[in-house]
């Protein structure tokens, strides 16, 4: 959950995101990192294996200004998208506030990505939160494969697939070109801040 | 062996347990391991009144969890130490057992002066609690509440109240009467300022004030735009990015049923930190060049020495990154800094006294990494000030930073994680499988 402590006039907000393994969680932040880094100023910290996959999770602070005077802190965490680490995915998500679904445009990946948001769902309910309560955007992903001809779920799919009943906002995007990696972002820093309007007024 | 023997046995296994992690087990075992011993020493009230703090400690802890106060987690082996020597050895009267368990009386009175000190301005009993909007059931996350320094003014409360009755039964009472029942049952009182925000989904509403501070953080203006020629994801090295290669990873679930405790026990030779010891209290009275560079070199040496020593190599690590910074920006945070020094040193000094029976440092280390973030974040907002009243003061440092830090981080942490790691994981998948 959200913390806002009003002495110290500061708001610690933790988005995660989730998806299936190889979907561009790490990417999105990588890019959230680099581009933003001489803004940022802190750094990101990743653990990864040899090949390249997040074993525990990424966390990046990110520190976006002041609301009234308080100090809003995001902190950015990635899960382990591999399906063998469900029990890293469920501490990480312990506390967290909102959550991005990075899902995977191409169509070998539709049946991971339907496994990994009901697995989302089921990991949210053990820490009592529900999924159509908490502040939720998806981002499909790796739309710059259409140019190189790999056959891609189109966003109409994608939405019958994961977005039917949860109705929350979607970007369609390049984690690797930055292609609404930002806007994402955005979005569920925005949904999340609402929560915190009342006290930060 | 007698069953006193064997009481005192289970009573040392349940605070070792709690000095690996703190679980509402191992709160519970302590609980069952003190009620035989109360019998098995009636009449003898100065052991008596070890077992009741125990128990006190016991109830603050379980309250507390990762919050209780470090000194209440080592407070209670020192009592315990001290209960065994008293019950085993034979050579102490009446008087000596007196005065070694006064000692532990005075810790625990000290501990207790501690843990009041935040309540004065807000012990008001009439004080209504703080409007507390999360769900009761939502629990706190545990990466936050390593994250989270705030103070959790309840469960001193908590303790102090039962410190209360343990120190009337003291005086007055027989011992047994200090019931960890006496916890308070009122809603906890939050403290001044603090208040914890469970969000929820507003889909039709609009944050103005939210949006226009994301649109200004995330604008474009003034940046350096050399992204373009860049994949972020493909980068080999990640400007600003601690990334760490920990190699091959066991499978979560082979690792569940698999673990070889023996594997990732540390290496049983005592390590001599004494010198750090010395250098960072000299550093904490003045902080001077020559000192930085002895605790850089001394780190260096302990790291040549124990290559294999995981566990100690990360809080070296950490304490060598601070060093580095006083090197470096001594002006910057120099308080903050000597502090965070000494209490890497303590966790170090801590872990490596209680390393060798345990395996979980899992905690100690989390705790280490939520002091550094901590300590990191009031330095770059220190940098960030900096900025404001001397710009070109700030770029420079700032400069050096980027220069430096992904450099040296990164051929320091690879090496470490590495091994790390995988003890992490076990340790995780523990807490988790407890949970």
């Amino acid at each position: 959950m959200g913390f806002i402590n009003v002495k110290k006039k500061e708001v610690q907000i933790k988005i995660v995101y989730y998806g299936p393994g190889r979907g561009g969680k790490t990417t999105n932040l990588d890019y959230i990192n680099k581009k933003y880094k001489q803004r940022i100023k802190t750094e990101m910290v990743s653990i990864k294996t040899h090949g390249d996959r997040t074993l525990f999770f990424d966390f990046l602070p990110v520190d976006i200004g002041k609301i009234h005077g308080f100090d809003i802190k995001i902190q950015l965490y990635t899960v382990p998208g591999q399906v063998k680490y469900n029990a890293t995915r469920k501490l990480v998500l312990k506390g967290v506030d909102g959550l991005v679904f990075v899902a995977d445009l191409q169509k070998e990946r539709q049946e991971s990505n339907i496994k990994s948001l009901e697995q989302m769902k089921e990991n949210l309910l053990t820490h009592n939160k529900d999924i159509s309560k908490i502040p939720l955007v998806l981002q499909y992903n790796k739309i710059d494969l259409k140019k190189e001809g790999i056959p891609l779920l189109s966003v109409e799919e994608m939405e019958q697939d994961l977005n039917q009943e949860l109705k929350v906002p979607s970007f369609v995007g390049s984690a690797i070109t930055g292609e609404n990696v930002v806007e994402t972002l955005k979005k569920i820093i925005s949904m999340t801040l609402i929560s915190f309007r009342k006290e930060l007024q | 062996m007698s069953s006193g023997d064997e009481a005192i046995k289970d009573l040392k296994a349940a605070i070792l347990a709690i000095e690996w992690e703190i679980n509402d087990d191992a709160i519970l075992s302590l609980m069952n391991a003190i009620e035989p011993l109360k019998k098995e020493l009636a009449g003898k009230k100065p052991l008596l009144v070890c077992l009741q703090v125990m128990g006190t400690l016991g109830q603050y802890i379980k309250k507390a969890k990762q919050r209780a106060h470090p000194d209440a987690i080592q407070l209670l082996p020192s009592v315990f130490a001290a209960l065994e020597k008293a019950v085993t050895g034979d050579a102490l009267d009446e008087k000596e057992i007196v005065a070694l368990v006064r000692v532990e009386v005075d810790k625990y009175n000290h501990l207790k002066n501690e843990l009041a000190k935040p309540r004065k301005s807000a012990a008001k009993p009439s004080a209504p609690p703080q409007d507390v909007t999360a769900g009761a059931g939502g629990g706190g996350s545990t990466i936050r509440n390593l994250m989270d320094q705030k103070e959790d003014r309840a469960v001193d409360g908590a303790f102090n109240a039962l410190f209360d009755e343990m120190v009337s039964g003291d005086n007055s009472q027989p011992p047994s009467k200090a019931a960890p029942s006496a916890m308070p049952s009122s809603t906890p009182v939050k403290g001044e300022g603090d208040k914890e925000v469970v969000p929820d989904r507003h889909d039709e509403e609009v944050f103005q004030e939210a949006d226009d501070l994301l649109d200004d953080f995330f604008s474009d203006d003034g940046l350096d735009l050399s992204l373009g020629d860049e994949e972020p994801g493909q980068q080999e090295e990640a400007g600003g990015t601690v990334e760490v290669d920990v190699g091959q990873i066991k499978d979560e679930k082979v690792e569940e049923t698999v673990v070889d405790v023996a594997s990732v026990e540390e290496a049983g030779e005592e390590v001599d930190v004494s010198k750090i010891e010395r250098i960072v209290k000299a550093i904490n009275e003045d902080v001077s060049d020559s000192l930085l560079a002895e605790l850089a070199e001394e780190i260096k040496a302990l790291q040549g020495k124990y290559p294999d020593h995981s566990s100690m190599l990360l809080f070296l690590q950490s304490i060598a990154s601070v060093g580095r910074h006083l090197q470096s920006n001594k002006e910057c945070e120099l308080e903050l800094s000597c502090e965070i020094l000494q209490k890497m040193y303590d966790r170090l000094s801590h872990a490596l006294f209680t390393m060798k029976p345990q395996q979980h440092l899992l905690a100690a280390h989390l705790d280490m990494m939520q002091d550094y973030i901590n300590w990191h974040e009031k330095i770059v907002s220190a940098m960030q000030k900096t900025v404001v009243e001397a710009p070109s003061v700030y770029d420079e440092m700032a400069l050096k930073k980027t220069e430096k830090l992904p450099e040296e981080i990164r051929s320091e942490v690879v090496e470490i994680v590495r091994q790390e790691v995988d003890s992490l994981r076990t340790e995780l998948l523990e807490l988790i499988t407890q949970n």
